[in-house]
């Protein structure tokens, strides 16, 4: 048991020990480690690779010994590996007209690999209702789907572990209710947000806490951004933050973005937004991006811009250009879409997805060197989307119920 | 001992555990972490900087690393990362990857840290707990009952 106890306890300290310490303590290994023949690893190093394997092996290795074992289902594995891995192996999520699809378009996106997924049970209660879920948002590998009734579940495609949230009591009767899901790095916890409307004009905020397994009612909220919050599209999640942008009441409303602070739960101003036209709101790795689409424009052409600086609207830059998948006047009527930038890894770009309200996915390659990109092609014909129904997914271990995973489907 | 080239280039001597010297140039030897602490620390001044953990053998190693990736700039990374697969195919065998990789831990050098940790992520993706064990001489400390419990638990992983 002693090695267990230096594997857990030696994570993610390697790197903060003082130079001399260190040097002390690897002249101390070197009598024990470095016969070829007898070939060992120092728990840190061992770490660093366990944090890159892909999941099943993950799975696989939790028979090797005790030490491994509980190493790889502890909080600070699970840390680990969200830092190195997560940009290599994300997917794309979407609902087709039978259930979830999960594709994956690290062979290019005219031959991506489709899995279909069985999704969780919808409630008994639910009727002659919708079956198939809504996606919420995904973060991390945790996915929140929404059904008919305002059954709410977070789910784990991966593990297949899913946990329905509790009901939450109104005070009030309310006639439109929007959720989102995000986390919150800090202190660990993924969080359901619930934006209602009621008659009268009300709005109230709740949210519900993984971590403490219950709803709570945010008090005082900033009635000034709830009120922007419409029934869509879902908080749009970067960071530690949800993100939203006022929808123009008038003339002379200025739009601008604003975020939910997951950590402080507090909204707050991000920017004015930028003048370049309808656009929609995405996210391109680690910047807010905005989707321009201009139907001014006699090439069809359309922009992402990306803001560079943190809430600095001075720092919007143009990203890359693309041409719309339909002609000028169709364009027009299918103007209502969201975009999402799905990296593939930090140096090589991924793939766009661009979901136009014609109710198809348009999957479009790009690179970090790509100015223009061809035009791009639908791939999944006649989905019905309705809000954010495509969305970007990370194969994780991370549990709806705990922060690991013990068992899959447990 | 700091020797100066005629490009003026400063020379700095590391010593491997097995007493081998190397000659490199400061800026090549600094990509260390920890070699390039302890020239602001002035150890670099009197004689030769000491590994007490790497062998010669390794330190060879590390030194072509080092020496390819303080020569190269920004726009060869194309040609930089076929060198490094190049690189990591040289070592061979998990255990020259992991005498390398325990190197690279010891002088703080992230980039081949990274590389080596993601070669041998790669080597052991598809193995069987079984080989991973004798890979790295780790004892299977589970009892019968133990491991038969924690393999039925994970069976979907070896399908």
């Amino acid at each position: 048991m002693a090695t267990s106890r230096n594997l857990s306890s030696s994570s993610g300290s390697s790197k903060k020990r003082k130079r001399d310490e260190r040097l002390h303590v690897d002249e101390a290994k070197i009598s024990t480690t470095s016969t070829n023949y007898n070939c060992r690893l120092p728990p840190e190093i061992m770490e660093e690779i366990l944090a890159l394997l892909p999941i099943q092996s993950i799975y696989r290795f939790r028979s090797v010994s005790k030490s491994w074992s509980s190493f790889l289902v502890s909080v600070n594995f699970h840390k680990l590996r969200l830092k190195s891995t997560q940009p290599e192996i994300t997917k794309l999520l979407y609902l087709d007209p039978k259930g979830i699809v999960i594709s994956d378009y690290r062979a290019g996106v005219k031959t991506p690999t489709i899995t279909n997924l069985c999704y969780p049970p919808p409630p008994a209660d639910l009727g002659p209702g919708r079956k198939c879920p809504y996606l919420v948002g995904s973060c991390n590998g945790l996915v929140c789907l929404e059904y008919a009734k305002d059954y709410i579940v977070v789910w784990n495609p991966f593990t297949a572990s899913y946990r329905p949230l509790p009901a939450i009591s109104l005070q009030y009767s309310c006639y439109l209710r929007t959720y989102s899901f995000g986390y919150d790095s800090a202190s660990h916890d993924y969080k359901v947000l619930l934006a209602t409307r009621h008659t009268g004009n009300g709005v109230r905020l709740y949210i519900f806490s993984l971590k403490t397994g219950s709803w709570k009612k945010v008090e005082n909220p900033d009635d000034t951004y709830l009120k922007c919050i419409g029934p869509w599209p879902h908080g749009l999640f970067l960071n530690g933050a949800l993100y939203w942008e006022t929808r123009v009441m008038g003339l002379s409303t200025v739009k601008k973005i604003f975020a939910f602070d997951l950590g402080k739960e507090k909204f707050y101003d991000v920017t004015k937004s930028p003048d370049y036209g309808y656009h929609s709101l995405g996210v391109v790795g680690e910047y807010l991006c905005i989707c321009v689409f201009s139907d001014l424009d006699r090439l069809r052409k359309n922009a992402v811009w990306v803001m560079k600086e943190y809430c600095d609207e001075a720092s919007w830059v143009p990203f890359i250009t693309y041409y719309s998948p339909f002609d000028k006047d169709i364009a027009a009527t299918y103007a209502d879409y969201v975009c999402d930038f799905v990296p593939q890894s930090a140096k090589n770009g991924g793939y766009m997805i661009l979901k136009y309200n014609d109710g198809n996915l348009h999957v479009l390659k790009w690179d970090n060197n790509l100015e223009e990109s061809d035009r791009g092609e639908a791939y999944f014909k006649n989905i019905q989307f309705y809000r954010r129904d495509a969305i970007p997914y990370t194969e994780a271990l991370a549990s709806p119920y705990a922060c690991m995973e013990i068992n899959r489907g447990a | 001992m700091s020797i100066t080239t005629e490009n003026n280039e400063k020379m700095i001597t590391l010593m491997s555990s097995d007493g081998e010297e190397f000659v490199v140039e400061e800026a090549v030897a600094a990509q260390s972490q920890t070699i390039k602490h302890l020239i602001e620390d002035g150890c670099s001044t009197e004689g030769s900087i000491p590994l007490p953990n790497v062998t010669g053998r390794v330190l060879s190693e590390v030194i072509q690393y080092c020496k390819k990736h303080s020569s190269s700039d920004d726009k060869e990374e194309k040609e930089l990362e076929a060198w490094d697969a190049e690189f990591v195919k040289a070592a061979d065998d998990h255990v020259a990857l992991t005498d390398l990789m325990m190197a690279a831990n010891f002088l703080d050098i992230k980039g081949l840290l990274d590389l080596v940790a993601q070669t041998l992520a790669n080597m052991i993706t598809g193995k069987s707990p079984e080989e991973v064990r004798r890979m790295w001489n780790i004892k299977n400390d589970f009892t019968p009952e133990e491991a038969e419990k924690v393999r039925k638990e994970n069976q979907w992983a070896f399908e």
